[in-house]
């Protein structure tokens, strides 16, 4: 029983367990959007294909994958999304609520501010089959 | 059938030659038959002849005393036109070739409306969602920094709605 609540309270108060305590789960949705008649579309992205049909002229989006995964200080996240391409997520700073994560895709590094359980960033434009991609990341 | 008072008359027209085919074959059929009309034919020609020669005489007698004014104004050259002559000169060869004046009068219309269209409705590159400065917010996202790599483009947009943030890369190549 000592024992028990001895290491119980040495993984609390251990770097490592800061770390977990630090996890980030990150969301990444890869949509295709396109010109091509629409189809059936996917619930989970219909507010926020609402939202980019108010200002961009494509005609049809299309969720092609969602990845998942968690960031800390000391592990970035990677991730193969459409195309092959590599995506990489790592934070870089967590406080209250907010996170902020660097973000490498797509020939772009950027560093952005992300409300946890909050709106997107989205990252377009790199071309794929007939349409581009629209990277959806958010932080949970 | 002329009567032959107005053979008389036709005679000028005949020395003249200005009868007609019809005319010219009655007068010559009058003439072979009358000769008070050959007579005064005979009469017209001769005075047309010694007219002729005396307007000949008086041109050569005049030429050799005009020519030397007339080198003298080609070798200075033409006397520089006015302005107001210049334009004067346009108007009145717009009045002997109305087709032409017709057809660039279109053609300056065309281009003047042309030009006009095309200042009014010359595109203006604007992105699809405003271009924003970025702001931190308690719900929303900012973003801090972008770093393209070589030869790719970045510029962060928000949509119109809800004002997501949107970082639109474009490339020369494949991304």
């Amino acid at each position: 029983m000592r024992r028990g609540v001895l290491m119980v309270f040495v993984f609390l108060v251990s770097p490592v367990s800061l770390v977990y305590a630090q996890a980030i789960p990150v969301e990444v949705r890869v949509i295709l959007a396109s010109r091509e008649p629409g189809g059936r579309q996917d619930p989970t992205i219909h507010s926020l294909v609402r939202e980019l049909q108010r200002d961009f002229a494509y005609t049809n989006y299309r969720l092609l994958e969602t990845h998942r995964g968690q960031v800390s200080p000391e592990q970035p996240w990677r991730t193969a999304i459409a195309g092959g391409r590599q995506l990489s997520v790592a934070l870089m700073r967590a406080a209250g609520g907010r996170v902020e994560v660097r973000i490498t895709t797509a020939g772009v590094n950027t560093l952005v501010g992300l409300q946890r359980g909050g709106r997107p960033i989205l990252l377009g434009g790199p071309p794929h089959e007939s349409g581009v991609l629209i990277i959806a990341i958010s932080a949970h | 059938m002329m009567g032959h008072r107005r053979y008389r008359r036709a005679l000028d027209a005949y020395v003249d030659g200005e009868l007609s085919d019809a005319e010219l074959t009655r007068v010559q059929a009058h003439l072979a038959g009358c000769g008070t009309c050959s007579r005064e034919l005979q009469h017209l020609e001769e005075l047309r002849g010694l007219l002729r020669q005396a307007h000949e005489e008086s041109a050569a007698e005049a030429a050799p005393a005009l020519w030397p004014g007339v080198r003298a104004r080609i070798a200075r050259g033409r006397p520089p036109r006015s302005f107001m002559a210049w334009i004067r000169g346009i108007w009145e060869a717009s009045w002997e070739r109305p087709r032409l004046s017709l057809a660039g009068a279109l053609v300056t219309a065309f281009l003047v409306l042309s030009t006009g269209y095309w200042m009014w409705e010359a595109p203006v590159v604007t992105p699809p969602v405003h271009t924003v400065a970025v702001e931190p917010g308690e719900e929303g996202v900012d973003v801090q920094a972008i770093d393209p790599e070589e030869g790719v483009s970045a510029m962060v947009l928000t949509t119109s709605g809800e004002g997501l943030k949107v970082i639109w890369v474009v490339a020369q190549g494949q991304l």
